[in-house]
């Protein structure tokens, strides 16, 4: 389940991402001042969701390069919206 | 052995035509005057002044044969307009159109009467005749069927297996142009992410795409890059779709911000020659402080960086943690440091630290 932090790291993530387009990981890590633990965390769950493409490049320092999705940034508000509302429908035993 | 530079080839032979035209002309037209040149010339002149009057009718109706191959070459390849111009097949094409025409208003000049006006018969035969050579003939046609039963004449059978013919041809001589100019910009641009970056800059900077169309290109792009696909294979297909979106002209403008003539990459000094010291690209130092051990890597960062959220950042990145490989560990430090510092601070430390002879 996403907490309001996660999902602003990924809102976050995703903004640089947006921003920047095909970066290394570790590059992202940087950049955005987040343990790289917590970068690959967020990149694979916004790979699940279909946002963002992890691939290899061997030109790359991590040897990984990730890229984002077109309209990813609308997408993922869609989806955590999504599931705001799977939540509710939960809550209520729809 | 490199495919010729079919562009290049094309902007040389028009400008060849253009002036072989222009002169031509100007000398058949201006007559010099008694006594300004050698006699012979004015002989000459004369000559050439006759047989352009001879030559005239033929010159045009074989103007308007080739102009009918110009243009059925233009629209068959309209992304490589004077690439396909300039291809060996494409121009027999241009060829074959214009012999065809002469023949066929020579043969029109013999049967026609001798009161015939040339105007109109050459502009009859230079339209007249690329139509007839291209024409099917319906007889009989069957009613209410699908065209396949008709009674049919085709006049146009021979002009279509030749221009099936050439179609190939060219195809493949622009296949390898298409190849020559991927090489190019691989030549200069050879990481998957810049060669995406400057596909997505591509496909954003066309004016004539709709949103529909953009996004559609960028989800193109995606598959290309799909983690299943090679990296030198996601490498030609990006510069093939480069190529695709931008056409010759990118290729040589972004070949050309990297300093790149014809050839596929960058000229190297002569062996012995002292080449000038490149300053490292950021990323080229990032990768080699990625290869240093965590621990000396740490050192070095904490010996650079002086904010205590800067240390932080590389005590707490450093820990070893479990699904994460040491290398993915060390390059966002690394990355970080270059960010910080600035890469030509890390290249003297790194200097420092090497161990001397």
């Amino acid at each position: 389940m996403n907490t309001p932090e996660s999902k602003d790291n990924l809102r976050r993530v995703l903004a640089w991402l947006d921003k920047i387009g095909a970066v290394s990981p570790s590059r992202l890590a940087a950049e955005t001042q987040m343990l790289p633990q917590e970068t690959w965390g967020l990149l694979n769950q916004l790979s699940e969701m279909g946002l963002v493409i992890i691939r290899d490049d061997p030109d790359s320092a991590d040897g990984a390069l990730v890229i984002p999705a077109p309209m990813s940034m609308k997408s993922l508000e869609e989806k955590l919206a999504g599931k705001k509302d799977d939540m509710l429908k939960q809550t209520r035993g729809e | 052995m490199n495919a010729p530079d079919l562009r290049k080839r094309f902007r040389i032979g028009f400008g060849l035509w253009v002036i072989i035209i222009a002169a031509v002309t100007l000398f058949v037209a201006v007559p010099f005057p008694a006594g300004s040149v050698a006699q012979w010339i004015i002989d000459v002149q004369a000559q050439a002044r006759a047989g352009a009057e001879l030559l005239a009718p033929l010159l045009m109706v074989a103007g308007l044969g080739a102009a009918v191959g110009l243009a059925e070459l233009s629209s068959t390849f309209s992304d490589y307009p004077r690439e396909a111009i300039a291809t060996q097949w494409g121009q027999y094409t241009l060829w074959l159109n214009a012999g065809a025409a002469v023949l066929a208003y020579l043969v029109a000049r013999i049967y026609a009467p001798a009161s015939t006006n040339s105007i109109i018969l050459i502009i009859a035969v230079g339209t007249g005749f690329p139509t007839l050579i291209r024409t099917k003939y319906t007889i009989a046609k069957q009613f209410g069927g699908d065209g396949k039963d008709d009674l049919t004449v085709n006049i146009g059978w021979l002009y279509e297996q030749f221009q099936s013919l050439c179609k190939k041809q060219i195809d493949l001589e622009l296949m390898a142009y298409r190849r020559m100019q991927v090489d190019r910009l691989l030549g200069r641009y050879s990481t998957v992410q810049e060669l995406y970056q400057t596909a997505v800059y591509a496909i954003k900077a066309r004016a004539t795409l709709s949103d529909d169309e953009e996004r559609r290109q960028l989800e193109d792009l995606l598959k290309t890059i799909d983690p299943k696909v090679s990296p030198e294979l996601a490498r030609t297909d990006l510069g093939l779709k480069i190529l695709e979106l931008g056409g010759v002209s990118l290729i040589e403008l972004l070949v050309g911000a990297r300093g790149g003539g014809a050839g596929p990459a960058a000229p190297t000094p002569p062996s012995g020659a002292a080449a000038p010291a490149a300053a490292p690209t950021a990323d080229a130092v990032v990768k080699k402080l990625a290869e240093l051990p965590v621990a000396e890597l740490v050192a070095m960062s904490k010996s650079l960086l002086k904010a205590q959220e800067d240390l932080d950042f590389v005590e707490k990145s450093s820990q070893p943690t479990p699904g994460l490989s040491e290398l993915r560990q060390k390059a966002p430090i690394a990355y970080y440091l270059v960010a910080h510092v600035g890469a030509d601070a890390v290249t003297k430390e790194l200097a420092k630290r090497q161990p001397t002879p």
